[in-house]
């Protein structure tokens, strides 16, 4: 061998190491569809009448719309990297919006406006915690599968909301949950968008940073060991079952702010929403694996789609059809889900 | 099973150009229904869109022929958007995206009269002009509404029905949703007040199915056996009707009339089949005519949004009691629900 073949043969050069890092940034499921995202937008903007898509008023629509996905997509991915899953979600919304609408009505003439707007959102977020710890319990101690579980605690909650509300609508609430959170807004940016950024900021510190995201990823990877080792999984499946709930009772408070009154026959596809944008975003249905940036963005590529399908005027005979084989080209994109453990 | 990385990204990019091409030709082409997305308008100045829920099925399929036919002899753009679905959240996505066009005028049915009042907002205070068939809002913030009078015409046409039929006696069962939903119960509280008010049956209490036909067939067998003269069921929607009239048929008790509400093609069939002997037809296609009209009127400034105030805000549309005798005459086809727009005039 020659001198100059020694040299090429000894390390790579720069540009093929920065070639490297390239692809094991595009490989991340997360990425993919944020690049996929980016086209989307690009073309439906390009189509747009009066570049409609990206203007201040869509902007802010979408972002009210992901508000309350994001927070039930990340309970969702929380459990599923412990293994489990959560189909009441959307009647657990339902309910803890019942409940803190009935105690905002209630308390708006004794107490003082803030105070009650701040109720409402505490009741909410316990009527949540209080429905998931029930979850907890039926998994947890009682042994159930979490799919079952959930799907008693779907048609508990629904008929609850039922039967406390004689099956009407809430009417009444006080006007200031509406100009005082849901409508408020900087610019494109509505105020439970950003509330709804900082819970799941809080959530990701915790799950990064402390031993309780590495414990949940365990019990997901393989429970009895997690448990031989000694981690706390009774605590850690009543944490996470909690989490999941509470915050689709925050979803539920934010739903009445939006919305100025309840939904009880509607959020039959909230659950599905969740589950479809933390799988999109690479959190891994049987366990081990999540991707919080993933299940943002995995959100926030269905509510993409339905606008920009309604702005550029396709047949609503045809939406429903593009939405579905989008998310399948996206997801099928990832060339490197093969390789890993848990499949897809 | 494609192994190699490279052949697999280039079969995914080639399934969905050619997937994405096709849908999306399809969607926006031009076809005989309305609903493809289509707009017209030979000068275009004027350009409105059109909201509902339910976008897929045959009542507001017959609304958008109507709307079209008008926007057509008006020459403004239409362009028809909406979910399939019912729920609130959907029909608001789909909303936020439409206000977001700015459109000139807003033609807009909802199914629940608050929960839209902040979304519109925007819309209704920069003065724009909103027309809604078939539905009204909370906080009066339209110019009209053109829809049934749903308690109206279930009391008439209980009447009629109590004629036509020559009911004299026996018990009168009525199926319908949950107390919740305001259209079904005005419809069902409608017939019961022309039962009690207008003759000599006796009602039984309301029987809650939601639109769920096993249910529905449940609860009308049951309330056979338990009565065995009852000899008038009435449904307020298809699932409803669905479920009655098997219930009826699988109890083979003859003598009970069913009178259903809505006309969609498969109520239609059952109709002649003999499953119902009436059907309460509300007229879509001129809510969607009159809504479009008034709508080109008020963007030319023919007519003046504050000249319509007070009771004139509210249009009660037509209806009709369709028999299997008078389904096939032309007086009842602007009655009948179709997404097949030459089928309607």
């Amino acid at each position: 061998m020659s001198a100059s073949e020694l040299k090429f043969a000894q390390a790579p050069t720069s540009s093929s190491a920065l070639w490297h890092k390239v692809l094991k940034v595009l490989s991340n499921r997360a990425v993919q569809i944020i690049l996929v995202e980016i086209v989307v937008i690009a073309i439906f903007q390009a189509l747009s009448p009066n570049g409609a898509f990206l203007s201040e008023a869509n902007i802010r629509g979408m972002l009210l719309t992901a508000s309350q996905v994001l927070l039930l997509a990340t309970g969702q991915a929380v459990l599923m990297s412990a293994g489990h899953i959560d189909i009441s979600q959307g009647a657990v919304l339902i309910f803890s919006s019942v409940i803190a609408g009935n105690v905002m009505i209630a308390a708006q003439d004794s107490m003082s406006l803030p105070a009650v707007l701040v109720l409402g959102a505490v009741v909410a977020i316990l009527s949540g915690v209080f429905l998931g710890a029930i979850n907890a319990f039926m998994v947890g101690v009682v042994g159930i599968n979490s799919l079952v579980t959930t799907l008693g605690m779907l048609s508990l909650a629904t008929g609850a909301s039922q039967v406390i509300t004689g099956g009407v609508n809430l009417f009444g609430m006080p006007r200031e949950l509406i100009s005082g959170f849901g409508a408020v807004k900087f610019g494109a940016l509505p105020l439970p968008m950003l509330v709804s950024l900082l819970i799941i900021a809080v959530i990701w510190v915790f799950y990064r940073y402390t031993g309780w995201g590495t414990h949940t990823l365990a019990m997901g990877s393989n429970f009895l060991a997690a448990r031989r080792v000694g981690i706390k999984t009774l605590l850690i499946t009543f944490g996470i079952f909690i989490l999941s709930s509470a915050l689709a009772g925050a979803a539920g408070y934010i739903d009445l702010a939006r919305y100025s009154t309840t939904n009880i026959s509607g959020h039959l596809n909230d659950s599905m929403a969740g589950i479809a944008a933390a799988l999109i975003g690479g959190t891994a249905l049987t366990g081990g694996r999540i991707s919080f940036l993933g299940a943002i963005v995995g959100s926030f590529l269905a509510i993409i789609l339905q606008s920009g399908l309604v702005i550029i005027n396709l047949s609503p005979f045809y939406q429903t059809i593009a939405v579905g084989a989008m998310l399948l080209i996206a997801v099928s994109l990832d060339r490197s889900s093969r390789n890993r453990k848990g499949g897809d | 099973m494609i192994r190699t990385t490279k052949s697999r990204f280039k079969m995914a990019m080639a399934v969905s150009a050619t997937f994405a091409a096709a849908v999306l030709l399809a969607g926006c082409s031009t076809s005989s229904t309305p609903s493809a997305g289509s707009s017209s308008g030979a000068d275009g100045d004027y350009t409105v869109a059109m909201v509902t829920p339910e976008s897929t099925g045959e009542f507001y399929g017959a609304m958008y022929c109507g709307a079209q036919a008008a926007a057509d002899d008006t020459g403004v753009i239409l362009k028809i958007q909406g979910t399939p679905g019912t729920s609130v959240e959907e029909e608001t996505q789909v909303l936020q995206s439409v206000l977001a066009t700015d459109p000139d005028g807003l033609l807009l049915t909802v199914w629940d009269n608050n929960a839209f009042n902040e979304t519109l907002a925007p819309y209704t205070e920069s003065g724009k002009p909103l027309v809604m068939p078939d539905s009204f809002l909370s906080n009066d913030a339209y110019v009209q509404s053109i829809r049934t009078d749903s308690y109206q015409s279930s009391y008439d046409a209980a009447v009629q029905a109590l004629t036509d039929f020559k009911i004299t006696t026996g018990k009168v069962l009525v199926v319908t949703d949950a107390p919740g939903n305001a259209i079904q119960t005005a419809r069902a509280e409608g017939f019961r007040d022309a039962i009690k008010e207008k003759s000599d049956l006796t009602m039984l209490e309301f029987s809650y199915v939601g639109g769920d036909s096993a249910k529905s067939s449940q609860a009308v067998s049951s309330a056979l056996a338990a009565n065995p003269d009852l000899s008038l069921v009435f449904s307020t929607n298809i699932g409803a009707g669905t479920g009655a009239a098997n219930g009826i048929e699988t109890s083979g008790v003859d003598g009970v009339t069913h009178i259903g509400y809505d006309t969609a093609s498969a109520q239609v069939e059952e109709l002649k089949a003999g499953g119902y002997d009436a059907l309460i037809a509300q007229s879509p296609y001129k809510m969607g005519y009159e809504a479009m009209d008034l709508m080109s009127k008020l963007l030319k400034g023919e007519t003046e949004a504050s000249s319509i105030t007070g009771d004139a805000k509210t249009v009660y549309s037509d209806w009709a009691l369709v028999t299997a005798a008078n389904v096939a005459t032309a007086d009842i086809a602007p009655f009948l629900y179709t997404t097949d727009c030459s089928a309607v005039s």
